[in-house]
């Protein structure tokens, strides 16, 4: 029966004070009534109010209502509801009509979305073909006009060198950013956005030039794929459009029609907040197929996120894979089970094996730039003693023939990774950003893999 | 130099001022003709790095590095794994912020004899170099892995899990350069070992370290203390500082030989004696010269008693605490009620909880605590601070009703047994009291306090199950979490039980 997890409950709540309000509202003292089936939860609880609230949550994809005032979405109760049915708290009980009416009523809705576009996308309605076509043609204009103005300031940037470049302040390069953003593409703002973040470190990283010449490099490549972007194959073409900005609506995806059913071990997950947009990201390595996919959920202030597969589990799935970028997000299409133990991680032998398909990867993409790699059986080599004044080298993970790669973990990362392998070679996945690799999750030879980061 | 490493040294120069270098040949072809650009030179760096950084990430190769040294594993740990779900609860607790929690997980692991999870080891060894009731709890179940990244990284927090230092191994040289708290620290580990050695490091640079040095240094010979300070502390006593004076003086009369402290009895004796059942109290109207020198102060400091009460009060509390008991042959209690009812009584209270607390006396402390709280409320938290944990938690389990809630907070958890079963029958009848009935000003928030607090530190088994309706509705928050918490702490015992 479908349940989530402990994490996967608190990663949904809005912002962490919900997260933390939830958590005091999932005690059983709190609900007058409690309840489960294959469906659904529902209970009332009690707030300040004289009427208890009625709240429910569908078990396929954790979506949930309640009738409290409360703006944020999904409202403490709902949280406290599924902390109790991830702790196996809420007893299996009939239905009670409310609940029905809510679950017949979001079944209907489905029915009617999987007609029209995804919330997110362009989401007009789709009247008349040629006004789509002219609103098309609208935007690439307005891409164009971006991408020029971008080459124009690249070349600028050139001229003068990345060492005045990396001096420029914040407003520099978020000006340029914005400005990527009024033209429609916000893949290359973010792109933009990078370099700022490569030039603000570079006191502290002394390979901040070599590291802001490749995201130039992956910039202007995107700028001069766009002005030729008739004579590219269909697929790079797809992923230049993906890179640049333009999302795909839902139905896009299903129409692609490229399913895929496997047993799916989540080996990597970050959650990013800024400001008001969070963002998860998972890696999902496939068990029979040996493929692997990104999982990516957006969500700005007030909604919640889709939670994605158990972390740090494997469990059956099926997907969708978007069309463009490698390696492909998809979008989940139905969880079969609930996630059980990781089980050894898979890997390649060696750093050389295991980087081998990078070059498949981008020759359809040239702008994949973060790869989920796994490999076995690595050795941590913590950097030596900080001599006198010097900077510590970094530590490196070296395979079982003697190549290494720097590992670009926090302190906090590497010694977990270290003290999980007590100086004992590991299986490890993580991301491989073109530079160092950080490790996700790890596994002692024979033993089952954990998240670590 | 290769062909990537010299175009990132002229990206930095800019093309402005650096000439490009020759594509690598791989790259030449795909690089576009000459004379085709509109901006040639700028262009041509940004089309050669676009090239040339995908064909590096393309065709990246790991480095050699057979020859750099990785450290020997560390030496296997026997003790059976925690479970999952245990690992997984940890890691929430660790993530939420519940250092009580935490530290009462790891105590339940030692309990369950398991190893803690390596993966956690880490965090859980910075916490505790901040946190005393954890790295207690932590120490006594870190296996040879803490030890071992304690030593492969260097970590300078994590220094606490190595062996400490013995006194010929100690930096003694660093004495004269070392900061304040380095020095501190210093003369601590002196002292524990060779109490002679410490003092003559304070001793050796006494002239020259200013008044916080020398006032925290004679504290320091509080370890470790004997008659050989006398001397040390004596000299202290004519110090220009007050506070080297005051520190000084406590010393000595914690020394039951010394000439200071029999000054200080006598003194005592002069000014309270037993005469049948009635205290005769007849404090010096004037402070001499010995008196002076011996650390008291004039009535410049004159409190509600006056001149003399202050007197008083400096001079009661000069001698151990205990000294008392033999002076007049009556319990703290007996005293002290017949103290109260004297013109005096202020006065020698004050001196009293003074004495008791830098005794750390528990039969006077109890006996002052159970004194009616007008008197002693001001004093009650030093008070119960300077009462070893266990004997506060037997006094409050007799007095769970009393409003001295933030005692609760100063007892650590978990409550033994008597403690426990005090507090849980207490909070049962207070929450099932009608609502109207909580006339007291400020009863409410206090009782949400306890609550708060009983959840991390009550011993199971839990609080029975009430129903709602019989809860106060602005104790259902503090209650809803207490029962929350509880539950957490039952299934933490469940979890570490569980097999791997």
């Amino acid at each position: 029966m479908q349940t989530f997890s402990r994490e996967q409950v608190l990663g949904l709540a809005p912002d962490a004070s919900a997260a933390k309000a939830g958590q005091s509202q999932a005690s059983r003292a709190r609900w007058p009534s409690l309840g489960r089936d294959e469906q659904a939860a529902w209970g009332e609880c009690q707030g300040s109010g004289s009427n208890p609230y009625r709240c429910q949550a569908a078990l396929d994809d954790g979506a949930t209502k309640c009738s409290c005032p409360s703006r944020k979405f999904p409202c403490k109760h709902a949280i406290g509801l599924l902390l109790l049915l991830a702790d196996g708290q809420a007893p299996e009980a009939t239905r009670p009509a409310w609940v029905g009416e809510w679950l017949a009523s979001r079944a209907d809705r489905q029915v009617k979305q999987a007609a029209a576009p995804a919330p997110g996308a362009d989401q007009k309605p789709r009247a008349d073909p040629k006004a789509q076509q002219r609103r098309a043609a609208n935007r690439d204009k307005k891409v164009d006009a971006g991408v020029e103005e971008l080459r124009r300031w690249l070349a600028d940037l050139a001229r003068g060198g990345l060492a005045a470049a990396q001096t420029q302040p914040w407003q520099w390069w978020d000006q340029m950013a914005r400005r990527m953003i009024d033209a429609q593409a916000r893949g290359l703002a973010n792109r933009v956005r990078r370099l700022a973040e490569i030039a603000a470190i570079g006191n502290q990283r002394p390979d901040w030039p070599e590291r802001m010449l490749d995201e130039l490099g992956g910039l202007y490549l995107l700028c001069e794929a766009w002005q030729r972007r008739e004579s590219l194959p269909p697929a790079t073409a797809q992923a230049l459009r993906t890179r640049i900005g333009y999302t795909q609506t839902t139905l896009e995806v299903l129409q692609a029609g490229q399913e895929i059913t496997d047993t799916w071990a989540v080996l990597g997950q970050r959650l990013d907040e800024d400001g008001q947009l969070k963002t998860l990201q998972q890696w999902l390595y496939g068990e029979s197929s040996g493929e692997v996919v990104s999982y990516l959920a957006f969500a700005v202030s007030g909604q919640s996120l889709e939670p994605g597969l158990p972390p740090g589990a494997r469990s059956k799935a099926s997907l969708a894979r978007y069309p463009g970028t490698a390696p492909h997000r998809v979008l989940i299409l139905k969880r079969h089970d609930e996630g059980r133990p990781l089980g050894p991680l898979p890997g390649a032998g060696t750093w050389d094996e295991a980087l081998s398909g990078v070059a498949t990867l981008m020759a359809v993409d040239p702008w994949a730039d973060l790869l989920p790699v796994a490999v076995r059986t690595v050795t941590v080599l913590p950097s030596a003693a900080p001599a006198s004044r010097g900077q510590a080298g970094p530590w490196l993970l070296r395979d079982a023939a003697g190549r290494a790669v720097p590992i670009a973990s926090t302190a906090e990362g590497r010694w977990r990774l270290l003290a999980l392998s007590g100086g004992a070679p590991v299986d490890v996945a993580g991301e491989w950003d073109g530079f160092a690799f950080r490790p996700q999750a790890a596994a002692l030879a024979g033993q089952d893999g954990q998240l670590i980061a | 130099m290769t062909y990537w490493t010299e175009l990132v040294d002229a990206a930095v120069l800019g093309t402005r001022r650096a000439t490009l270098p020759k594509p690598a040949p791989a790259l030449a072809e795909l690089a576009p003709a000459e004379g085709k650009q509109d901006l040639p030179d700028r262009l041509g760096l940004l089309r050669q790095a676009a090239l040339a950084s995908r064909a590096r990430r393309a065709g990246f190769v790991a480095k050699e590095a057979s020859d750099r040294p990785a450290p020997t594993p560390a030496p296997v740990d026997d003790r059976p794994a925690v479970s999952l779900a245990a690992r997984r609860r940890l890691a929430e607790l660790m993530v939420a912020g519940r250092p009580e929690l935490v530290t009462e997980w790891v105590r339940l692991l030692g309990r369950a004899g398991r190893r803690p999870p390596e993966a956690l080891l880490p965090a859980l060894m910075t916490s505790a170099a901040g946190n005393q009731q954890l790295r207690e709890a932590l120490a006594p179940v870190l296996g040879p892995l803490a030890k071992w990244l304690a030593t492969t990284t260097a970590n300078p927090a994590w220094n606490w899990v190595l062996p400490r230092d013995r006194a010929g191994d100690l930096d003694l040289a660093a004495w004269t350069t070392a900061a304040h708290r380095v020095r501190r620290e210093l003369l601590e580990q002196t002292r524990r070992v060779d109490p002679a050695a410490g003092r003559e490091l304070v001793t050796a640079t006494w002239s020259g370290d200013g008044a916080r040095d020398r006032a925290a240094f004679i504290a320091g010979l509080g370890t470790g203390l004997s008659a050989d300070d006398e001397p040390l502390l004596n000299q202290a006593l004519s110090d220009r500082s007050f506070e080297v004076r005051r520190v000084a003086t406590e010393l000595l009369a914690r020394l039951p030989g010394s000439e200071a402290a029999r000054r200080a009895t006598s003194r005592a004796a002069a000014a309270v004696r037993l005469d049948g059942m009635t205290l005769v109290i007849t404090p010096p109207t004037e402070i001499t010269t010995e008196m002076a020198a011996d650390g008291l102060q004039s009535g410049a400091k004159a409190g509600r008693a006056g001149h003399r009460g202050w007197m008083l009060t400096q001079i009661a509390a000069a001698p151990p605490v205990a000294w008392w008991a033999e002076h007049t042959g009556l319990e703290p209690a007996r005293l002290l009620a017949i103290a109260e009812g004297t013109n005096w009584a202020d006065a020698l209270r004050n001196g009293w909880i003074t004495a008791a607390i830098r005794d750390q006396d528990s039969p006077w402390i109890l006996a002052l605590l159970d004194l009616s709280r007008t008197h002693v409320g001001p004093h009650s938290t030093p008070l119960m601070n300077a009462l070893a944990p266990a004997d506060l938690a037997g006094w409050l389990a007799g007095r769970p009703g009393d409003s001295l809630f933030e005692a609760f907070e100063l007892v650590p958890g978990p409550w033994p047994e008597d403690l426990s079963g005090a507090v849980r029958e207490y909070v049962v009848q207070q929450l099932r009291t009608d609502p109207d009935a909580f006339g007291r000003y400020g009863h409410i928030t206090q009782l949400r306090r306890l609550l708060r607090i009983a959840g991390a530190r009550l011993e199971p088994p839990a609080l029975p199950q009430l129903e709602q309706p019989e809860v106060h509705p602005r104790l259902l928050d503090a209650w809803a979490e207490l029962m929350n918490t509880l539950s957490v702490r039952a299934a933490m015992r469940r979890e570490l039980e569980q097999e791997p």
